[in-house]
């Protein structure tokens, strides 16, 4: 029998393979990574300056031990140039040498990649953004000597950056367009809390701006916002998102809108082709985060080699590392609604109350995160449709 | 007099170790509960992978 391919070493290719392995001893399996094959948990890319760790301290798992451990057959270094979908093959480049490799069901796990910002400037070439273990390697080394960083974007990536860096000794401005961190999460009084969580002396925030352009200027970078204000600082992160990667599945004719548009099942529009990850959407929905990608993960193995299973994702509650203010959030599915705020100091209770007025979300800071497990059970179940 | 000995567990997914000495207080889980004691639909505080992705440490 031909084999399952799976393209991306990422979570949720990992994930697919390891299910896989677990159902079926001996199922013939591919993954094809342009990467190393290495895993590792890429929350960690946001938190590990500050804790001195390495790149190679962030490597769970060398490609070797995967192989081993999963028994799977892993090409490294390799892209996948094309998908033939009428005769079930991918053409695939090592750099060396080109080949067809032949499928029986194929799995686009290829993420997502860094929103390109229109920003102008004789150094807007040098915006670094940091999206995988690679990246964060060169990350470690251009930071090296620098004092000042502006980190572009307050989203769960901005403010995770923002804390890691400041605690490692930088200055740090923040610029987002919003009005307050974490803005489509939770309401502004928490919001709030964690912008005041951090040293005034250590972090400045820009909120309600966007950086128009980057030069260079006396060996540093003048920023340009929006708001006319000009900071001079030595690095500039940006952290304003993720755009799936479709490009190969575009070029197959698989439906496309934002992500690669898939089914209950996790099915594309071609048959035997399957999406999961960053890279896939859902109902509308692309679903960011490790934990639903586990679950898609687990879902398509048994359905693949059991029986047809389709995606269901509990509400999950996503840890915010901040140390200086302590936050969950468990972002509604719909944005139709509005919050309700409880507590006080820096320890409050946030429900998302959805149009008919059912809890569909939540966020909690300081304090209140106690109530996880309560508010857990209080939100109504997200549906996918 | 018995002597526990305390076990630990790995989450498959993002390394975090439950340590069966320690519990997971902020989670509700008292220092010495044991890791088959913790209920089955507990999931990991950091990544959410259900409890039958942690794994134990030798």
């Amino acid at each position: 029998m031909k084999p399952i391919i799976v393209i991306g070493s990422g979570h949720a290719g990992l994930t697919l393979t390891r299910e896989l392995r677990v159902i079926n001893k001996e199922v013939s399996i591919i993954l094809i990574t342009q990467d190393d094959g290495c895993s590792y948990y890429k929350p960690n890319l946001s938190k590990a300056i500050s804790v001195g760790k390495s790149a190679n301290d962030l490597v769970m798992k060398n490609v070797e031990q995967i192989k081993t451990e999963q028994d799977v057959f892993i090409k490294t270094h390799t892209k996948v140039v094309a998908i033939d979908a009428k005769d079930s093959f991918v053409t695939v480049d090592d750099g060396i040498s080109i080949e067809r490799i032949f499928y029986q069901d194929l799995v686009i796990a290829t993420g997502a990649s860094p929103f390109e910002l229109p920003i102008t400037g004789n150094a807007k070439n040098e915006i670094v953004s940091v999206n995988n273990l690679d990246d964060y390697r060169q990350f470690r080394e251009t930071i090296k000597n620098k004092e000042r960083v502006l980190i572009i974007g307050a989203g769960f990536v901005g403010i995770e950056f923002a804390s890691d860096i400041f605690s490692a000794g930088y200055h740090v401005d923040v610029v987002d367009m919003e009005a307050w961190p974490l803005k489509r999460a939770l309401p502004q009084q928490l919001g709030q809390s964690i912008v005041d969580s951090f040293p005034k002396d250590k972090v400045n925030w820009h909120f309600g701006s966007s950086v128009v352009s980057v030069d260079a200027k006396n060996e540093a970078l003048e920023v340009t916002l929006s708001c006319g204000k000009k900071l001079e600082v030595d690095f500039v992160l940006s952290a304003v998102g993720i755009r799936p990667n479709v490009g190969l599945a575009k070029a197959a004719n698989v439906d496309i809108n934002r992500g690669i548009v898939v089914d209950n099942y996790l099915r594309t529009c071609i048959k035997n082709i399957y999406a999961i990850g960053d890279c896939a959407e859902i109902s509308g929905h692309t679903l960011p985060f490790i934990a639903p990608a586990t679950f898609a993960a687990k879902a398509l193995a048994k359905t693949l080699l059991t029986s047809d299973t389709g995606l269901s994702i509990p509400n999950l509650a996503v840890a915010v590392k901040i140390p200086t203010c302590t936050t969950i959030v468990c972002p509604s599915l719909s944005l139709k609604g509005g919050w309700e705020v409880e507590g006080e100091g820096s320890d409050f209770v946030a429900r998302f109350m959805n149009s008919k007025g059912q809890v569909s979300g939540f966020a909690l800071t300081g304090k209140a995160i106690s109530q996880k497990g309560a508010l857990l059970k209080e939100c109504i179940a997200p549906t996918l449709c | 007099m018995t002597v526990v000995e305390y076990k630990k567990y790995c989450c498959v997914t993002c390394d975090l170790v439950y340590d069966e000495e320690l519990g997971f207080p902020e989670e509700g889980i008292a220092p010495g509960t044991l890791f088959e004691d913790i209920p089955d639909d507990w999931t990991c505080p950091e990544c959410s992978a259900s409890k039958s992705d942690f794994f134990l440490v030798e």
